[in-house]
């Protein structure tokens, strides 16, 4: 991967995610659409005990 | 430089030694956008805003997000570790620490030291050490350094060195506490703060080039 001053740079526990700045706005809006998806997710596999069914009704994994 | 000189030391290889010294910088951030500029010194709102948000956000999200988006995969080795837990975001400041065996200069670490000074809040420290596999590019001082201006983080492509407690700290004792200045009470504020304001990243392989 290839970092260039000024790109954004994200780290957690998964790991590091350079992110072009010019592209910075764009990711970020959808990353925030996945997390709101994904973490929406969890209690509804929390309720279903189901995976299989929360798949189906958000239409992702 | 003494000093400097001692934390780049490896700790692994009496090899290392030879390198010490022998390391200069080649690139400190020649290609520092605007952007990046500017959050040297004032930063603007905006850019806080942008950094702030992503430091909302999940690392595995922003990478699926951006290879959605562009079909890219920008994610680092799975050689990069975190050293501590951690979880941080900001503007890249990129240096590159090149193997120069000949060069004796002892100025040839300064673009290193002043890219450092020139951080601040919404700065994430990159590093490359050539062949850096068994050198620690950076240690306690850089890391007191940036924790002092109060940096995101640091991804190094190398070892980093001082990081290692020899104990786990309690809940209660993972803040920064000390007051005195007394070189053991100094080390562990430095741990206490390296655990919540200094994140490092660390490889021991090339998984950037800059």
């Amino acid at each position: 991967v290839v970092v260039n001053a000024g790109d954004i740079v994200a780290a957690d526990s998964d790991g590091v995610v350079v992110v072009p700045k010019a592209q910075a706005e764009k990711v970020l809006a959808l990353a925030q659409q996945m997390d709101f998806k994904e973490h929406s997710m969890y209690a509804v596999i929390e309720q279903m005990k189901s995976i299989v069914e929360a798949v189906k009704k958000f239409g992702r994994i | 430089m003494d000093k400097l000189h001692g934390f780049l030391k490896s700790r692994v290889t009496g090899a290392s030694l030879v390198f010490v010294g022998v390391l200069a910088v080649s690139l400190v951030g020649v290609r520092f956008s605007p952007l990046v500029s500017a959050q040297a010194g004032d930063s603007s709102q905006s850019d806080d805003n942008l950094i702030a948000d992503f430091r909302r956000v999940e690392v595995a999200s922003v990478s699926d997000a951006l290879e959605q988006l562009t079909g890219k995969r920008m994610y680092m080795s799975h050689r990069m570790h975190p050293i501590f837990t951690t979880k941080f975001a900001g503007f890249a400041r990129t240096v590159l620490l090149k193997k120069d065996e000949g060069n004796t200069d002892p100025a040839a670490l300064n673009g290193m030291l002043e890219a450092i000074d020139d951080g601040s809040t919404n700065s994430v420290y990159v590093m490359v050490v050539e062949n850096g596999e068994d050198i620690a590019g950076m240690g306690g001082l850089m890391g007191t350094a940036m924790s002092a201006r109060g940096y995101a983080g640091a991804v190094i492509d190398g070892g980093v060195r001082d990081a290692a407690s020899p104990f786990t700290p309690p809940a209660s004792f993972r803040r920064p506490r000390c007051t005195t200045t007394n070189s053991e009470d100094r080390k562990f504020r430095f741990l206490a703060m390296a655990w919540w304001s200094m994140p490092a990243i660390s490889s021991r392989q090339t998984a950037m080039a800059l």
